[in-house]
């Protein structure tokens, strides 16, 4: 996929005739008035261009505006849209190659569905989250194709490149010639209908997120009424990265949903930034809608960006229809089979228990195969390749052995050093998408950092509704509540110590912490809720807590020293070890011996575990508190207030870990962390 | 933007300056420094140390393996990692530049002697150090540590407390000088951005935005006051008006403020409330004042001031201002609706007509205060009442009466809706005990429950949370 923004520097090759085309466009898109006072008398704000003043608006609910039509063939291909050389006119980039005339488009006042009709190569680009159903002809986004009468959900905010709605072929899923079209012209009718995740509120929390939400500026949108939850956008001065993948990534993804070889197994690598999760997802669409897959199963091992899961996570999931959210937004739409919190963003600092998790990841996804269940797997790498990242790389082939290798960018040399000679697994050399890490980056508008989206995942996860027991199994649509901050929701209590405790045991990753310490390294942090069967003698977790604790319960707290079990860090073998999921312990009572626990689990559920007869036990990897969710900055002052005491040693009211103070409470020199900067260059490179 | 503030991994600055006499105080009897290091391993699990607090320990911790039973190589060793690593971290982030300063400059430009960076050169690239110098400039390294980051813990502690003491500070010149600094360039960053679409430039006139909208939320949120600093804004920018005064410039001149109005919106607290204020209060003074010589001039500032208003009332319905919208709007129409003031009563009807809500509200009050308007030519100009409370239609409903006594009805108007405001205090407080008592009941059994089974269970807890920061419990 290249998120090709319209400005790219990068000139493509245009034909001569595109190129007129092209140049037509513009100069069309020039010489359309702009027209400043929409509604005549009282010139108002245009509803759902915040922030953007529209250059042109066409406004779709008045029928006596005049509209504006184009012949679609005066339309120029696609491919030459996105390419547009002249970087310093300033016009606006068409973004949606879709023209809108009073036929196409339309909007139901009672049912408050908008329908549109698309001709086959007309594109149509949607900001928001929405419901698109297919009333007749075939439709494809990001990959996933729908037919007439299939519908999915989408979540596009613009942290990522925006998927585009396209006509498409007849899915290959069924064989059954649909009848003629009734609109003989339209190739393609769909409506589209807001939805709420709950999404649209983060900036509640997090206002840093508010903004992902809008149009991007000086765009011109289809007026949308206000109360829709998605923005169709047609053009924009401010780039606007829509999906769009490389040419040579469609015949790849095609070949590999075919069904000749199934099930087949495929491997991703790549370096960073090159598209590896963007291939996946695509294909994984693909596979579910365009093959004779029902089910596809994806093994996620990039703890820094994982598709699915908040960071820190390597995960196996079972997913049945596709997917089309950022990946903060989709927990909830996958069965995650197994997971483990390896408690790193990256492979780096534990590379063997890294390693050990994905294997026993990849037994799960063999013991599923076994059972019966034909399912493609899927698997996802962290950008990691070089020195000893390509080494775990080697060694994850060597246990996931794969039928197909990806490889994106630049990687023939890693493909000639990892991959096994003559064992007949077929290669994939791609073009990565974008140019390297211009991919997510938005000139002139607000970037996110790999660190940024990792924090919005965070946000999100613990932002979730929690589900009720029973539906833990099977997806369902992720459904969001930003109304209350952490810190006014009540958590649940767990009790450590005593014969009513729930805790069994608690680990703190790769540091020696003295026992009574404990609690000053867990206290508001993240931590991991771990499960092993109460029985699996085999366990050395079960082992250890037998020798050390007994039947003794009011040892407290039943912590487990770093370097116990396997030599390579204090966390819980991958073996025997189920993650449930992530908790924030919100606070400690020590006299009762009970711990405040925050989690998107419902009660329910856990204590359902707990009948099940698993033992819980808490783990600490390196998993980051973003600040938003420790503070409520729309009770900013009332922080200030509370720091108020920490002079005189503090009250109840003031905010542990937090600093308040402007340029920072201690200002001495290493005051901050060490933060390594990798871009410097010697003198010798200057002369270059 | 309002900024958050820094994660630390110390709960408060105590716990810091706790390990400070741990890590420095010579204390014959007690040695605190092996405690301090426990301490600073939790620490370290929470998230990134100051360089200043990883290095300490891990000289610290080289000192106190330094006995004469470890090998000599290994002592070595770890000093001069150490070392490495407290030379570099220092050092490394110095690097300011694209292209890499000499280290004796960065060292030097920040107070380091000289001899570290030696040190470091030496056990990075030639051989060991011997243990005599490792042993020196370990101690010496503590040494700048307590002298440039630890001595300013307590200092820092101190200065925090006498300044977030005092609380908010007083508008003084300098800070009325410094708004109307900001606001000047704000204006001048978006008559000169006019027109420009090239992506650098507009980049920067961005950054430049954000700059003025960060410096000015800083001042507003820590002046004791905001009027003043609202009427510079409203008296000496957004309502002069062009050379033109044509009504047709003041859409360029509200679009050109709208970005630093929802961004003060959306970061100061009652910002948008204040800002409604300090126009309505202008109109008033324009209406006083013209009064007897209604010159030309004073009819088109108030009209002036009426499109700002109508502006900002379309803003708010729009959901673009005001996260509270549905109060500031009430108390807006409501102010309008008493004033007695043509502009306010024009600013109340379009407001009614643009929300059905409203309109179920307040069109009856508002037809009412404008016929008592019409009927008295020359009124007294009430001040605006400051507080007002919304569903005060159920009591004009009933009033369709329409005696010419139109000032007394506007203040039974105004009665009710005191009486309603202060009924529906009491109503919460009734609410509220009524929440406690039911909590107290499920608190009893909840406890019931549990002091019979003993179970083992994750529980939630009950209904009567209180919000508490993170990490207390």
């Amino acid at each position: 996929m290249s998120k090709r923004t319209s400005d790219s520097k990068v000139k493509a090759p245009l034909s001569a005739l595109a190129a007129r085309r092209l140049r037509q466009q513009q100069l069309a898109a020039q010489a359309e008035p702009s027209n400043p006072t929409p509604n005549g008398d009282s010139p108002s704000i245009t509803p759902g261009a915040e922030a953007a003043p529209v250059l042109h608006s066409k406004d779709i609910s008045g029928p006596s505006t005049p509209l504006k039509s184009r012949s679609p063939s005066a339309i120029p291909p696609k491919e030459t849209i996105d390419s547009a050389g002249d970087t310093d006119i300033d016009i606006p980039r068409q973004v949606s190659n879709f023209v809108q005339t009073e036929e196409n488009h339309g909007y139901d006042t009672q049912t408050l569905e908008t329908t549109v009709k698309l001709r086959r190569g007309e594109t149509f680009v949607i900001q928001g989250e929405y419901r698109v159903s297919v009333i007749s002809g075939n439709i494809s986004i990001y990959g996933a194709i729908l037919e007439t009468s299939a519908s999915i959900d989408v979540i596009a905010p613009s942290t990522q490149a925006l998927p585009v709605i396209e006509c498409a072929p007849k899915s290959k899923k069924r064989k059954v010639e649909k009848p003629a079209r009734k609109d003989g012209e339209y190739d393609a009718i769909f409506s589209l209908h807001s939805t709420q995740s709950g999404l649209n509120d983060v900036g509640r929390i997090c206002p840093r997120f508010d903004r992902i939400w809008k149009p991007p500026l000086t765009s011109t949108v289809v007026k949308s009424k206000a109360a829709d939850s998605f923005t169709p956008i047609l053009t924009a001065i401010q780039p606007t990265p829509v999906l769009t993948i490389p040419p040579s990534w469609q015949p790849t993804i095609t070949t590999l949903s075919s069904t000749k070889q199934s099930p087949k197994s495929i491997f991703i690598i790549g370096g960073k930034s090159v598209g590896k999760s963007t291939f996946g997802r695509y294909l994984l669409n693909t596979l579910l809608t365009n093959s004779q897959q029902s089910a596809v199963a994806y093994l996620d091992l990039d703890p820094g960006q994982p598709s699915f899961t908040p960071p820190c996570i390597l995960s196996l999931h079972k997913i049945t229809s596709p997917v089309v959210a950022p990946s903060f937004a989709t927990f909830g739409s996958t069965e995650v089979v197994r997971q483990h919190h390896v408690g790193y963003i990256s492979p780096r600092e534990d590379p063997k228990y890294y390693l050990r998790c994905a294997a026993d990841l990849v037994r799960e996804y063999r013991r599923l195969v076994e059972q019966g269940e034909k399912l493609t797997l899927i698997v996802n790498t962290c950008g990691w390749i070089k020195g000893m990242g390509r080494e775990l790389l080697q060694e994850l082939i060597a246990v996931c052995e794969p039928t197909d290798v990806v490889g994106l960018g630049e990687v023939d040399g890693v493909f000639a050093e990892i991959l096994p000679e003559g064992k007949g697994v077929k290669r994939h050399l791609l073009e990565a998408a974008g140019t390297g890490n211009a991919v997510g980056n938005i000139p002139g508008s607000q970037q996110f950092t790999p660190a940024d989206l990792r924090i919005l995942q965070t946000i999100a996860y613990f932002h979730q509704r929690s589900k009720v027991s029973g539906d833990s199994n099977g997806s369902s649509s992720p459904s969001f509540d930003f109304e209350k901050h952490l810190t006014a929701i009540p958590p649940l209590i767990a009790v450590y110590k005593g014969a009513a405790k729930v805790i069994h045991g608690i680990t703190i990753l790769d540091t020696g912490i003295a026992p009574d310490l404990i609690f000053t390294g867990l206290n508001a942090t993240i931590v991991s809720v771990k499960m092993v069967k109460k029985d699996d003698r085999e366990h050395p977790a079960i082992r250890y807590l037998e020798d050390v604790y007994g039947e003794n319960n009011d040892v407290t707290p039943p912590y487990i020293p770093a370097n116990q079990f396997d030599g390579t860090s204090g966390l819980l073998p991958a073996e025997g070890t189920v993650t449930a999921g992530l908790a924030i312990v919100r606070g400690v009572d020590e006299g009762n011996g009970e711990l405040q626990l925050l989690t998107p689990m419902h009660e329910d559920e856990i204590n359902g575990y707990l009948e099940d007869g698993y033992r819980i036990l808490l783990c600490r990897g390196r998993d980051e508190m973003p600040v938003y969710l420790m503070w409520d900055w729309r009770d900013g002052r009332a922080g200030q207030k509370g720091r108020r005491g920490t002079g005189s040693g503090g009250g109840v009211d003031k905010m542990p870990y937090l600093d308040f103070v402007d340029g920072g409470e201690v200002t001495g020199k290493g005051a901050k962390e060490w933060k390594v900067r990798r871009n410097i260059m010697r003198r010798g490179q200057q002369r270059r | 933007m309002l900024q958050p503030p820094r994660l630390t991994v110390w709960s408060s600055i105590d716990d810091l300056k706790h390990l400070k006499a741990l890590l420095y105080d010579q204390n014959p009897d007690y040695d605190g420094r092996p405690q301090a290091l426990e301490i600073i391993r939790a620490w370290s699990s929470r998230g990134r140390l100051p360089h200043a607090i990883e290095s300490t320990s891990h000289l610290t911790e080289c000192l106190l393996n330094d006995t004469p039973n470890q090998s000599e190589l290994l002592i070595r060793m770890s000093y001069s990692t150490a070392i490495c690593r407290f030379v570099n971290g220092l050092l490394d982030p110095a690097q300011k530049s694209h292209f890499a300063v000499s280290m004796y400059g960065l060292a030097q430009e920040l107070g380091l002697p000289a001899s570290f960076v030696d040190v470091r050169h030496a056990a990075t690239h030639e051989a060991l150090p011997p243990l005599g110098v490792l042993r020196t400039t370990c101690a010496r390294g503590l040494d700048w540590l307590w002298a440039n980051y630890w001595e300013k813990v307590e200092v820092g502690g101190v200065v925090d407390a006498e300044t977030v003491g005092k609380g908010r500070e007083v508008v003084d010149q300098e800070r009325v000088s410094r708004v109307q600094g900001l606001l000047e360039r704000w204006e001048t960053l978006k008559k000169s951005g006019q027109g420009r679409y090239r992506e650098a430039s507009k980049r920067k006139e961005e950054r430049g935005e954000a700059n003025i909208c960060a410096e000015l939320e800083v001042i507003f949120k820590k002046s004791a006051g905001m009027d003043i600093l609202l009427e510079i804004l409203v008296h000496e920018h957004l309502l002069v008006m062009d050379d033109t005064r044509s009504m047709m410039s003041i859409y360029k001149t509200t679009e050109s403020w709208r970005p630093l109005i929802q961004d003060l919106d959306l970061r100061v607290e009652e910002f948008t409330s204040g800002l409604f204020n300090t126009f309505l209060e202008a109109m008033q003074e324009v209406e006083d004042t013209k009064d007897e010589n209604k010159d030309e001039f004073a009819e088109s500032e108030s009209e002036y001031t009426y499109q700002w208003l109508e502006f900002l009332i379309g803003l708010v319905l729009k959901g673009k201002l005001a996260a509270d919208s549905a109060s500031l709007l009430d108390d807006v129409v409501s102010r309008c609706i008493l004033s007695r003031n043509l502009w306010c009563l024009r600013l109340a009807e379009y407001a009614i007509g643009q929300s059905t809500l409203l309109e179920t509200k307040y069109s009856q009050a508002c037809t009412m205060a404008k016929k008592q308007l019409t009927a008295a030519p020359k009124p007294a100009s009430n001040a605006i009442s400051k507080h007002t409370n919304p569903n005060l239609l159920a009591a004009l409903v009933t009033n369709k009466d329409s005696s010419m006594d139109l000032d007394q009805e506007l203040e039974d108007f105004e009665t009710k809706l005191r009486s309603m405001q202060a009924q529906r205090e009491q109503w919460g407080l009734i609410k509220k005990l009524e929440a406690t008592e039911k909590t107290k009941a499920n608190l009893d059994t909840s406890a019931l429950i549990t002091n019979g089974k003993r179970a083992a269970k994750f529980r939630r807890v009950e209904s009567d949370w209180t919000p508490r920061p993170m990490g207390i419990a």
